[in-house]
């Protein structure tokens, strides 16, 4: 979201980027995060750390070779 | 003056702007084709070479591997924030060289045209600007600037239809250090480099091996301009280059004073004209390799004033013809024939007389040139080499050139306009305060002499050796080793610098052993499996029979342990077979024979245990 204008407003309002977590797992894992940190503000950082891949940390080029091991 | 600038790989997991690794890929398994095209840039106005670029349209093919790239890689997605680990080994090596580190660091675009960057751009970024380098003796060698960017992809062929380049290292992250021109003899300035090197090593945070460490330098001589040489891979490269340089400088300097001498009036009236029809069945296979393609065609330009210019040579291989031929490389251009050297190269006296007449060229000082090729690049080298010789009385032209392996230097491209650059807007600006800084001074390294000494106290190594060890690339191999297996320190570091460089000399490739299957051996000698003296043997056989397994090595040179049983039968053999020797030396012979039995055993015994047997037995067949 830091990328374009709109996207940096929206981080300034408050907003935490989630980047391609699915809204299922943002729910869990807001759930537990907020159980487990001192305050909202560890809470956060802990929302956008990638803990059991729910975040890519890469887009591959080519989906179907990765999956598939072909095209 | 000579300035130095060097690109250094650093050791970090991600690439600069993205989560791929750098390493580990062989195969790519995905190619595709882009077109470059150059625009205005944000800023407005176009780059010179670029226009040239785009006229060749050449197909670029990406090669690409999922563990080494992404869609960020592919120009698909944007660059994610620069990487922390980066950014702060950016700023450590900043505060090693007490530069002065800028509040907000901003990522810029800096215009590429040659395809080695899929966005047409390289990120790059100023970390800090001042400081020094500490060199021996208390000087200082002060620092311009330091940036952080990323490395272009890497070139795997070029022909004149398609270009490939593998994304595996477009992305890597490179610290630049630029240092202030000094003035100092080439074997000062290889010290430069020697120990800015070092200093990078010592923070534990780069990369090391063959080519992560690229020197640039700018050279310029008095009187002249500054001129960029690229791509010194290694350092023995340096002073050659730095001496073939200046010289080529001081020649074309020559040159320009001679051709002033000659020229009173200075005309910039360079004639050029068509001369196929001249060529067309000339007995040179040059010209008729040219014309033998489809659409070629061979121009003549006549340079006023310039006979005997051309070939003139103040220094051994510095001719202006060289420098032309050059430029009409970067063309795609063979090379170019002149008046000074003709009648030659199968080019007849009628030929050179015919062009002569068709260029207007009496009897006056005027000298001629021939160029010959694709019809739509050469009259982009006419004008190239019309350029070229308005500058010739400037003496030295500033350009951008290419160190070569043997430390020569050749023209790659005119010097960039300025128009290259412009802000990175997908990249947000970081803040840098003090806090920042304060929480990294602990990482920097302390000065090249005490990390020496440290190393030499800590491993009882002698300071020839701890240097060597150092220098060399095996040093985190030397630390595993060393905490991991009861081996002497001085065995392993000896093992690993002494021993790998006398494979080298005798031709083979040490580079090619991976610090796993040296570790290994270490290990097996630990645990008494082989000797020490079968270290390296086992080396050598490794990199002679191409296998990287170690065992694999012991079992070809059946380097079992020896049994008592045998060890003893074996020393027999060589009393009972050297008897003459024993009787005429007593024990002197102990040498000889120590060496006979020695490579019999081939290294399947530690040298002091025959040694003992071999002096008992000697004393007894004495006695």
């Amino acid at each position: 979201m830091k990328v374009y204008d709109t996207g940096r407003d929206l981080i300034e309002l408050g907003v935490i980027p989630l980047e391609d977590m699915i809204s299922e797992a943002a729910v869990v894992k807001a759930m537990w995060a907020m159980a487990n940190a001192r305050d909202n503000i560890e809470a956060a950082k802990i929302m956008e750390r990638n803990i059991a891949n729910e975040i890519s940390l890469k887009s591959p080029i080519n989906r179907r070779l990765l999956y598939y091991g072909k095209d | 003056m000579i300035g130095l600038e060097i690109h250094q790989q650093l050791a970090s997991q991600n690439k600069l702007f993205c989560n791929c690794s750098n390493k580990g890929a062989d195969q790519s398994t995905l190619i595709f084709n882009r077109k470059l095209r150059p625009v205005h840039s944000e800023l407005g106005g176009y780059d010179p070479a670029a226009i040239f670029e785009a006229t060749k349209t050449k197909s670029i093919r990406y090669h690409s591997h999922p563990s080494t790239s992404c869609l960020v890689e592919a120009d698909e997605e944007p660059p994610h924030s620069v990487d922390k680990e980066s950014l702060e080994t950016a700023l450590i090596l900043a505060l090693a060289l007490h530069s002065n580190v800028v509040d907000e660091i901003h990522v810029m675009r800096k215009i590429v045209i040659d395809g080695s960057n899929t966005t047409g751009f390289q990120r790059t970024m100023l970390i800090s600007t001042g400081g020094y380098l500490e060199m021996e003796g208390n000087q200082k060698v002060g620092v311009q600037s330091i940036c952080l960017e990323e490395d272009a992809a890497r070139l795997l062929s070029d022909d004149n239809i398609a270009r490939d380049y593998s994304l595996d290292r477009l992305g890597t992250p490179l610290v630049e250090v630029a240092l202030e021109p000094i003035s100092g003899t080439p074997q000062e300035m290889l010290q430069v480099a020697v120990t800015l090197g070092r200093l990078l090593r010592a923070s534990k945070r780069v990369e090391r091996g063959i080519g992560t460490i690229r020197q640039d330098i700018n050279v310029s001589v008095n009187g002249g301009s500054v001129v960029e040489i690229k791509g010194i891979q290694q350092l023995d490269q340096l002073i050659k280059v730095i001496e073939f340089e200046t010289t080529r400088q001081l020649g074309m300097i020559q040159i320009a004073a001679e051709l002033t001498k000659r020229r009173t009036a200075y005309t910039s009236e360079f004639t050029v004209k068509d001369a196929t029809d001249i060529l067309r069945r000339s007995p040179s296979k040059g010209v008729a390799r040219i014309l033998e393609t489809e659409n070629t065609q061979i121009m003549a330009i006549r340079a006023e004033g310039f006979d005997g210019i051309l070939g003139y040579e103040p220094y051994d291989g510095v001719r202006l013809g060289r420098q032309l031929a050059e430029i009409v490389r970067f063309y795609g251009l063979g090379g170019i024939f002149h008046s000074d050297e003709l009648p030659n190269y199968g080019i007849t006296e009628s030929e050179v007389t015919a062009v002569k007449e068709r260029l207007n060229i009496g009897s006056g000082r005027d000298a001629f040139i021939l160029i010959g090729g694709d019809r739509d690049r050469v009259q982009f080298a006419a004008d190239a080499i019309i350029q070229r010789l308005n500058k010739v009385t400037q003496g030295v032209v500033p350009e951008t050139r290419a160190a070569t392996l043997d430390g020569k230097t050749i023209f790659i491209r005119p010097r960039p306009g300025s128009s290259r650059m412009y802000p990175e807007t997908d990249v947000l600006p970081i803040k840098i305060d003090d806090l920042i800084l304060d929480s990294l001074r602990g990482s920097v390294p302390k000065s090249f002499d005490s990390y020496i000494k440290d190393i030499m106290q800590k491993y009882h190594l002698n300071r020839k050796l701890a240097l060597e060890i150092f220098d060399s690339d095996r040093l985190k191999l030397f630390e595993d080793t060393v905490k991991s297996t009861k081996v002497q320190p001085t065995f392993i570091a000896s093992k690993l610098t002494e021993d790998l460089t006398s494979l080298r000399r005798k031709g083979l490739n040490p580079d090619r052993l991976s610090d796993k299957s040296i570790k290994m051996a270490f290990q097996l000698l630990d645990g008494g499996d082989i000797a020490k003296e079968s270290i390296p043997l086992i080396l050598e056989t490794m990199l002679t029979k191409d296998i990287n397994e170690v065992k694999e090595a012991i079992q070809i040179l059946g380097l079992k342990q020896v049994s008592e049983c045998e060890l003893n039968e074996i020393i027999d053999k060589v009393i009972a077979d050297n008897m003459v020797l024993i009787r005429q030396k007593g024990r002197d012979s102990l040498g000889t024979l120590m060496g006979r039995t020695m490579s019999l055993l081939r290294g399947r015994v530690d040298g002091k245990k025959v040694n003992s047997i071999l002096e008992n037995k000697l004393k007894q067949s004495l006695s």
